[in-house]
This record gives C-alpha cells, structure tokens and sequence, in this order.
C-alpha cells in the first residue's frame, strides 16, 4: 500500500499531523499536496503537528520550513507543534533550527494561537470597513 | 536473581578478596540500593557502571579487567533478559531512498542497545542520515557502515564511504562560508556539531571518506 500524509480540513485551518517514517518521496509529495489543499480549501491557517516524529534531519527540517514558506506565499500562517524535546535539542545543536518556522507546545496550543490571529484580523477589518462606512456617509 | 555474594565472587577472580568486597560495596552504596537487596534492581547498567568505576582504583592487567566486565555484565544482565545482542557492526549499500531510512533505523537501534539516551540515539539516527542522504545525492551509491565500540569507550563508528566526485572544498563548507542549494553543507556541519570526533577524507575526483563517532 502507497502511503500518504492525511491533510485534515478543521474550520478555518488545515491539519497535518505526521505519524509515519518520513523519506524524502513523502516529503516533496507532502509539500505539494499541502500548497494545493491550501488552495483549494480557501483556509488561512496550517498546522504542522509532529509530536510522533521522532527524528528530523536537515533535509526534512528544511523542507518544513519551505512548506511553511509557499504557505505564507499564499497567505496562510504556519505553526509547528509538538516538537519532540530530543528532537529539538539535536536540531538546534546542529545548527539546523526551525527558525522562520512559528512554533507551538501542541496542536490545542497552535489552533488556539491561530484563532486568535483569526479573530483579531476580522476585528480589523470590520474597523476598516466601518471607516469606509463612515467617510461614505459623510460625503 | 544475583546477589552480593555472587558479585564478590567474580570480582574474586581477578582481584584479592579484600579488593573485591571493597569494589562490590562502593559501587552497591553508590547506586544507593543495599547489599541484601541487589537483585531488586530494576535497572542493573548503573551498578555495572559504578563497578567498572571501582575496578579501575585497584591494579589488573587490561586483559583480566575486560573478562571481569564481560562475567559481570553476564551476571547481572543475562539469564532473564532474552533480547538478542546485534550484531557489532553492519553495513548498508545506499542505492536508492529506502536505504537511507533502513541505515539510520538500524543505526539508532544500536545506540539504544548501547545505552545511549533517547536524545543520543536521536542524535546517531540524524547523523547517519545525513551522512546516507549526502552519499544518495551526490555520489549516487556508497557505504554506510556502522560499528559498535567497547575500548576504551563505549560509542559508535559511523563510516560513509563513496566513489563519487569528492568534495572540493570541505574548510569552506565546514566554516560555513559555502552554502550549497541543496543543503551539503548544512548536513556536514550538522554532523560535525552533533559528533564528538569528525573525520573527512576526500577530494575532487577521489570519492569521499567521512568517519565519525560517537561516545556514552
């Protein structure tokens, strides 16, 4: 059997939660299918969750980042969570950090975070249009 | 169940019975259990550790002293354990992608065997992958072989071997100064940070020979 990532759709974000041995095949396959589901599923956020990972080398945490970068592209936030404590201790000592990348303890903690943002942009923007509004009325 | 006695009594075979209890008792204090309850121990590899620490204040040739730890290690670690030892060492030819996940699997299971901390072994699987992933992208195939180490510390030998096209300027990469597209760097200087020696044999048109090792 051909084994994929699942990208899960909840509310306003994508899921990923990576439970397999990742090769480098499931990497680059990951990394498009998630551009396209962003796409796809009009979402403003994505979850990278990997608290089963138990190994990441340069070459998988560098195609972490990119994932998280062609989102930003497409205007999508990115947050890690749940990285391993042995994981992130090697990652850092080698030098390969996830900097660039946002990060969060778990998934309740990243999906908090990014209903937060969620909200605090549609604050924003109902500001926005209510001075639209407002300077509408006045002329 | 093994006990004091039983202790004292290897230990009697290559020091003076005197010496022997003496080393027994340290290392029993030392890992805070008691004389009469040493085959409640859960975990018997820190009373090996604090043996091998006291045989080494009292005199015995390097011979006598490593078949005392191989009667110890048997004693207090055989007989109920049935989990087979690996191999000291292996090699896995990298090919094609698989291979690189097999040599970094095979590898952390034997830092696990050797003791090591679950951050060592993530440690030793990160550096056999990078180490497969530069031999698959650079020189096609190679050798990734592994090796077991006793003496005079425990730890692992990491080899990576190839007939590829070198590297042309290992002082550049490894000052980081060079950054490939790819991510070479990146990977060697990963692997030098994560190992405690580092050795790099190469150059352009002669393959490369990359060993590194890692101790408990």
């Amino acid at each position: 059997m051909r084994r994929t990532i699942p990208i899960i759709k909840l509310r306003q974000n994508l899921i990923v939660s990576i439970q397999i041995e990742m090769t480098d095949r499931l990497v680059g396959e990951l990394k498009e299918n998630i551009a396209y589901e962003v796409r796809a599923q009009e979402v403003s956020g994505l979850v990278i969750e990997v608290s089963a990972v138990d190994f990441l080398d340069s070459y998988i945490a560098r195609s972490i980042q990119q994932i998280a970068k062609i989102a930003s592209c497409m205007g999508v936030e990115t947050i890690l969570a749940g990285l391993d404590p042995s994981v992130a201790i090697t990652l850092v000592e080698m030098g390969a950090d996830m900097l660039g990348v946002q990060t969060a303890l778990d998934l309740e903690d990243a999906l908090d975070l990014l209903e937060e943002r969620q909200a605090a942009s549609k604050a924003e923007e109902e500001l926005v249009l209510a001075e639209i509004y407002a300077q509408l009325e006045e002329t | 169940m093994a006990s004091f006695a039983d202790i004292c009594a290897v230990l009697g075979r290559h020091y003076s019975a005197a010496s022997a209890r003496t080393i027994g008792r340290m290392a029993v204090r030392r890992v805070g259990a008691h004389e009469h309850a040493v085959g409640q121990l859960r975990d018997m590899r820190p009373l090996l550790r604090e043996l091998k620490r006291g045989m080494d204040l009292f005199s015995t040739s390097p011979s006598a002293r490593r078949l005392c730890i191989s009667q110890l290690e048997e004693l207090l670690t055989g007989g109920g354990s049935v989990t087979p030892q690996l191999p000291a060492h292996f090699q896995v030819k990298i090919i094609d992608e698989s291979h690189i996940v097999e040599a970094r699997t095979r590898a952390r299971a034997m830092a696990q065997e050797l003791g090591f901390s679950r951050t060592e072994q993530v440690k030793v699987a990160t550096i056999v992958s990078e180490l497969a992933r530069n031999i698959y992208h650079y020189a096609g195939t190679g050798v990734i072989a592994v090796q077991r180490l006793e003496e005079p510390q425990r730890g692992i030998s990491i080899e990576a071997s190839d007939e590829g096209p070198g590297i042309a300027d290992v002082e550049s990469i490894l000052a980081g100064s060079y950054r490939s597209r790819t991510g070479l760097g990146l990977g060697l200087i990963g692997c030098r940070n994560l190992t405690d020696e580092l050795t790099i044999d190469t150059a352009p048109g002669k393959g490369t020979r990359i060993k590194a090792r890692m101790y408990r």
